[in-house]
């Protein structure tokens, strides 16, 4: 799924709609249609996907839909919209009024030089040819409630880009509407897509307290129907809904009470362990803190979704320096996250060095930034912890010391507090050592072998099981590939063949019992020949006239054959009139050799009755050469082994039907 | 390079002379194209190259320079292509031309440079490892081409041997650094001319730690602070030439007074006791300070927690990667 939630996210990403909106002006009309029509041409593509993912109940392709979403936004522009919006919904014009209301409550503000792009007459003929298209296909696209979604969710997409956030607060309410009158299961994954733009377009309008039962109600429904990556969405709104007000007790709670699906997407699993990682950190709960948040960062996008991974390395690091760790280095140096943590860098070094001046400065230096990033209740929790880190680099230097110079190094007011500060320290766990209160010194324990603790044995734990669990996940995940469809496909194709030779030699033997047919056959063709001369051939390379003509034709020779002796009448003869059917009706330039040539193969293969010995694949494959060299597809099999039987005698001219001739003529025609 | 330098001032300054010159050089050009062979046009375009290499413009010169490397065959030539285009690299710092032009020369010497075209691009390789704190390779380079000091061009030859010297007081241990500097010939008869140097060198390996400290003192000073190549690098340099220096110190004893050691390195009780601290907290010395006492107590380190802590941290960054990876599972 598309990834994008911060702030920071859509700073770093100036809505290039925007841009070429301005630059339209200067650059040529052609280079602006072009680009629409590309993205037109993709918008309609992915109707189709979604088509299709509706058809088959396939949830991959609306995924595949909606992680395009992201390119797609940004090559919105008015003239895309509209056109998109007339051609999905020209039958259905109340909606389509509607939605053309919010595209042009845009336009508005814009200046007149866009209006007369806009207006100009070439897309207006263009949409008028788009009208003209068969209603058929996008009437059924209109008529599926997912591509309406879709396409009302590029609207909304366009308005919040335009800044237009009066008019993308009504178009979003319309939007939840609809998603909430249907329950389809299809409707699921672009649903939650709606909620997120809706939640996100009351938060851009500081509303967002709002929509707090709306979600809530929304969850409950989503649970209740097993809508994985619905449930998970809300799950997000709600908590995003509930730190932004720093309701962390409600956040809490909330996570509690609801269960976070296993199936959702990374993306939605990111963001959960990022706020699940805040709330923790809020009740002093560093270690799972930190476990959620490096989850989080390890499940996000590697080269996407900057402002994320910008805001959970800052988070990561505060709880990391709250645990009493260093963060590593090659955090800060990632050129991505490089500006963004400076301040953190900085406070780093300072609890690092345990300078407690220098972190006092850090703080009044960047005090307002980390207060606008929500981190400042954290950071000012991390005065102990500076003190804790001296404490700790102070007893790895030295084996005894006194509270006095302790007092010294850590810039502390006494000795006394020194003496308190390193009891305290010593009774968390932060040092192994023990107070000599008499002499007043401070003196520490001894490194143990690590190997003689249950240390070891706990990380290696940790890490197998997170090796094991991925290693199932995997497993569980594999997939057939698709190429065994092919293979399988090539199996029945061989089978069919063996199948046709089987029937073929029953039909030998069927010609060899009926020598008396013959004068019989004589007068058929006759007969045919005369009707055929009557009736006028219509020659339009229109199909569905076409198929018309055919089966006109083939009742018409059926109707004077009172016996329906259509299956045993001879093959020579429906092969004649097969090919005269076809050279008055094909509208080529007289490419008759071909004709030609295909009947004289079948008229031999018929007369080569007696010949076993050249099996009918052969015979099959020497037709299908003639079929232009376009390989032994099922349908060009399909249509040999009927002209086949044809020529045998066995099957009738009722078997082919208008599809098989119009590919026959298509092959003779070359 | 200090003729770059030199000249960059002076382009300034006549800058119409430039003109002059390159439209004089232009003009013997397009003679040689019309009338002569291959290997007259070949020398005109160097000529060409040199005065633009030799005014500072750096975008011709390496246009130029790829002109003529097109019209050089042999492999002698280019290779003295490809050192010009590593001056210009290294006096401008890119560190992108610098690396693909050592990768060109070392695929083109190993098709079949001579001895002296080899000795010279260890020389280039090894200044250029020194220019990114890679003072190990830097130390070994130039040790190898210590004996057949050719590169003129680049720095003279007791600039070189200080610079060797001071990579391999940081790289090198003592049987290695016995061997291949206290004994080694070429560098000792250059040392009698360098008394800094020298003084430096023989007052670490004959553990005279206050003298040792003084000079490395003055070496920061002038020489590593007002280098071009090692500027950046002088802090860390200092740094770890003093954590060499106190373990060297550190080895030999089980413990030791704070006072005495103080008074080995010639410093103060304050500045060696927060030195130590430091050092010690961030695992670089193997001691431990009893403050009470005013004693340091050696400790052996501990090769099995070491390794463990290793496995546990390298294990965490492969698994990193693989979590990386695992996000194919979902989609």
């Amino acid at each position: 799924m598309v990834e994008l939630s911060d702030i920071e996210m859509k700073e770093a990403d100036p809505s290039s709609g925007l841009q070429t909106a301005g630059t339209t002006t200067t650059t040529s009309k052609d280079d602006k249609k072009d680009a629409d029509t590309l993205t037109l041409d993709d918008i309609k593509e992915q109707v189709r996907t979604i088509e299709k993912a509706v058809n088959s109940k396939e949830p991959r392709f609306i995924l595949r839909v909606l992680r395009g979403l992201a390119s797609t936004r940004k090559r919105l522009n008015e003239d895309v919209i509209r056109r998109l919006i007339l051609f999905y919904y020209g039958s259905n014009s109340s909606e389509r009024e509607i939605l053309l209301g919010f595209a042009q409550s845009v336009s508005q503000p814009m200046d007149v030089d866009m209006e007369k792009t806009v207006s100009s007459p070439a897309p207006a003929t263009n949409e008028k040819q788009s009208v003209s298209r068969p209603q058929t296909s996008r009437a059924r696209a209109a008529s599926l409630p997912e591509v309406d979604l879709y396409i009302h969710l590029i609207v909304l997409l366009f308005l919040i880009d335009r800044n237009s956030l009066k008019s993308a607060l009504d178009c979003a309410k319309r939007l939840v509407d609809k998603t909430s009158v249907l329950n389809r299961r299809t409707l699921d994954l672009l649903s939650a897509k709606c909620y997120f733009y809706y939640a996100r377009i009351f938060e851009l309008n500081n509303m967002l307290d709002s929509i707090r039962p709306f979600l809530h109600s929304r969850l409950r429904t989503a649970t209740l129907r097993n809508d994985f990556e619905g449930t998970a969405v809300l799950i997000n709104l709600l908590l995003r809904n509930y730190l932004h007000y720093n309701l962390y007790s409600q956040a809490q709670k909330l996570v509690l009470k609801s269960v976070f699906p296993d199936h959702a997407s990374n993306n939605e699993w990111a963001r959960y362990l990022y706020y699940l990682g805040r709330i923790r950190a809020m009740q002093l709960e560093y270690t799972k803190a930190h476990q959620h948040l490096l989850t989080a960062t390890r499940k996000a996008p590697q080269q996407t979704a900057i402002g994320f991974r910008q805001n959970a390395h800052k988070f990561l690091i505060t709880v990391e320096l709250l645990l009493g760790d260093i963060p590593d280095k090659a955090t800060f140096k990632n050129p991505q996250l490089k500006r963004s943590l400076d301040p953190y860098y900085q406070l780093t070094l300072a609890v690092r060095a345990g300078d407690l001046s220098r972190f006092k400065e850090v703080l009044d230096t960047f005090s307002e930034r980390f207060q606008q990033e929500k981190t400042w209740s954290l950071i000012i929790r991390l005065r102990h912890n500076v003190i804790k880190a001296g404490i700790k680099m102070i007893s790895l230097s030295y084996a005894r010391i006194s509270f006095s110079d302790v007092a010294q190094k850590l810039q502390l007011d006494s000795p006394e507090d020194a003496e308190y500060i390193v009891a305290k320290a010593i009774r968390d766990g932060v040092i192994e050592a023990s107070i000599d209160h008499e002499q007043g010194y401070v003196q520490s324990r001894e490194i143990t072998d690590v190997y003689t603790t249950r240390e070891p044995m706990n990380a290696f734990h940790q890490r197998i099981e997170f090796c094991l669990k991925v290693h199932n996940e995997s497993v569980k995940a594999m997939r057939y590939p698709p190429k065994k469809y092919n293979e399988d496909l090539e199996t029945a194709q061989k089978v069919y063949i063996l199948w046709c030779q089987q029937q073929v030699t029953l039909l030998m033997i069927m010609l060899l019992t009926t020598p008396t047919l013959l004068s019989a056959k004589r007068h058929d063709r006759r007969l045919f020949f005369s009707n055929h001369k009557t009736t006028t051939v219509a020659t339009t390379p229109d199909e569905p006239s076409y198929g018309n003509m055919f089966s006109n034709w083939l009742s018409g020779f059926l109707s004077k054959d009172p016996n329906n002796n259509d299956k045993h009448s001879s093959s020579l003869g429906k092969l004649a009139l097969l090919k005269s059917f076809l050279s008055s009706s094909s509208s080529s330039t007289g490419n008759d050799s071909k004709l030609d040539k295909i009947f004289e193969f079948l008229s031999a293969s018929a007369n080569d009755g007696q010949n076993k010995a050249s099996s009918s694949t052969s015979k099959l494959n020497g037709l299908l050469q003639f079929f232009g060299g376009q390989g032994s597809t099922s349908n060009n099999l399909q249509l040999a082994v009927k002209l086949m039987n044809i020529a045998q005698g066995k099957g009738g001219l009722s078997s082919l039907n208008s599809s098989d001739l119009k590919a026959l003529s298509g092959f003779v025609s070359g | 390079m200090m003729s770059f330098a030199k000249s960059c001032f002076s382009a300034y300054i006549i800058d119409f002379t430039n003109e002059d010159k390159l439209k004089e050089l232009d003009g013997k050009i397009e003679d040689n194209e019309k009338a002569f062979g291959d290997s007259e046009i070949r020398e005109s375009y160097l000529a060409k190259s040199q005065y633009l290499c030799l005014i500072g413009d750096r975008e011709q010169a390496l246009t130029w320079i790829r002109k003529t490397a097109d019209k050089s065959v042999a492999l002698g030539h280019r290779l003295d292509l490809i050192f010009y285009q590593l001056r210009l690299g290294l006096f401008y710092m890119d560190q992108d031309l610098i690396a693909r032009n050592l990768d060109k020369a070392k695929t083109l010497v190993d098709e079949g440079g001579d001895w002296d075209r080899r000795n010279r691009m260890k020389v280039y390789q090894g200044l250029r490892a020194m220019s990114i704190r890679d003072f190990k390779a830097a130390a070994e380079l130039f040790l190898d081409t210590v004996a057949t000091f050719t590169s003129y061009e680049l720095m003279d030859y007791q600039t070189f041997v200080t610079y060797t010297v001071i990579c391999c007081l940081l790289s090198l241990e003592r049987p290695k650094l016995r061997e291949k500097v206290i004994r080694g010939s070429e560098i000792l008869e250059i040392l009698h001319g360098l008394p800094l140097i020298k003084e430096y060198l023989f007052s670490l390996y004959e553990c005279r730690y206050a003298d040792f400290f003084r000079c490395l003192a003055t070496i920061e000073q002038d020489l590593l602070v007002k280098d071009r190549y090692l500027a950046v690098h002088a802090s860390y340099y200092v740094r770890e030439m003093r954590i060499i220096a106190y373990n060297q110190l550190l080895q030999s004893y089980s413990s030791l007074t704070l006072k005495g050691m103080a008074q080995s390195f010639g410093c103060s009780e304050n500045f060696l006791d927060k030195e130590l601290s430091r050092f010690i907290a961030s695992g670089r010395l193997n001691c431990k300070i009893d403050k009470v006492r005013g004693i340091i107590e050696t400790t052996r380190p501990d090769s099995k927690n070491f390794l463990y802590q290793e496995v546990i941290k390298k294990g965490d960054l492969l698994l990193n990667r693989v979590q990386k990876l695992s996000r194919v599972i979902n989609i």
